[in-house]
């Protein structure tokens, strides 16, 4: 009894088989926990939305405000939108964002570089 | 006088009780003790036990975090699968043309130049809508927005709760405008 409490009483643990084997459980059990991960089209569809207003641009010549509204009816407060390197608004600003840029014409073969930014989470 | 005789001494010794209090003879030995190890059973210890209690509480805890999984992992392939054909369909619906259904496709086709004219709709194509279904999902209706009209075209009448709307900017005859595509699941 003596050696025993001798023994207890040296600095450190002692760790019982049952007890490592459990805790080998435990660590394996947490690693082999499926990891969430949220799958959307999301991305994608704010790809093919940029894509629009710059074909409808593209298509039919319009005024930077007229850009702006459409912008803004498409994104709300989370699209951005810079015309020649001028930033016409300023978005509400997510975690994420999307850029989409082109080079529009317009009637007098000038160039427009467009660039959309949209945010989300 | 060494450490066992102290032990001995002791009025709670199991030493002392063992070696029987001192005489030569022991009264009780150690295999009379422990005879009960060779009987039939089993000996479980302390530690032992709380070993088992933990690992069936983790096993619990993790039958319940797989099983909750599972369940937020059907929900979400199922509004995946909704999304996925929402979105096609209205891809399919400014960048096609198609003159059997034009939920697929209602573009202006510009026969001179042999090409659709992609995001540039025709109001008169929108009146052959006829109704598509993959599998559960299907496409309940079509909103047309502009300045000046707004317009819903019902495809399907069935009751769902479980609906997605996808819009897409286009040319509508010309005016720049919403088309919202609604694609529902009855599952």
């Amino acid at each position: 009894m003596y050696l025993e409490i001798t023994f207890f009483s040296k600095k450190g643990f002692v760790f019982s088989l049952e007890a490592t084997i459990s805790l080998i459980l435990f660590v394996l059990l947490l690693i082999a926990l499926p990891t969430h991960q949220n799958s959307s089209l999301k991305e994608l569809l704010i790809l093919q939305q940029e894509n629009d207003l710059l074909r409808v641009w593209s298509a039919k010549e319009s005024s930077p405000q007229e850009m702006l509204m459409d912008t803004k009816l498409l994104f709300g407060e989370t699209g951005e939108l810079w015309i020649n390197e001028t930033q016409l608004n300023k978005a509400k600003s997510e975690k994420n964002s999307i850029a989409s840029e082109g080079i529009i014409l317009d009637n007098s073969l000038v160039e427009n570089k467009i660039r959309l930014i949209v945010y989300y989470n | 006088m060494n450490i066992i005789n102290k032990l001995k001494q002791h009025p709670n010794s199991w030493t002392k009780f063992l070696a029987g209090n001192g005489s030569r003879k022991p009264k009780l030995f150690a295999w009379t003790y422990f005879k009960h190890i060779n009987s039939k059973g089993i000996i479980f210890s302390l530690d032992a036990g709380i070993s088992f209690s933990i690992t069936l509480v983790t096993v619990l805890l993790f039958a319940t975090f797989l099983a909750q999984t599972a369940s937020s992992t059907q929900n979400e392939i199922k509004n995946f699968e909704l999304e996925e054909k929402a979105i096609l369909i209205a891809d399919s619906l400014v960048k096609n043309y198609d003159e059997n259904n034009s939920l697929l496709g209602t573009c202006i086709l510009d026969i001179e130049k042999k090409r659709i004219r992609t995001n540039e709709i025709s109001f008169s194509n929108l009146i052959n809508l006829k109704p598509i279904s993959f599998g559960e999902i299907y496409v309940e209706s079509i909103t047309v927005k502009t300045n000046s009209f707004q317009k819903t075209f019902q495809i399907e009448e069935k009751v769902s709760n479980d609906c997605i709307s996808v819009r897409r900017f286009a040319l509508i005859e010309g005016e720049k405008g919403i088309i919202e595509v609604k694609t529902c699941t009855l599952k």
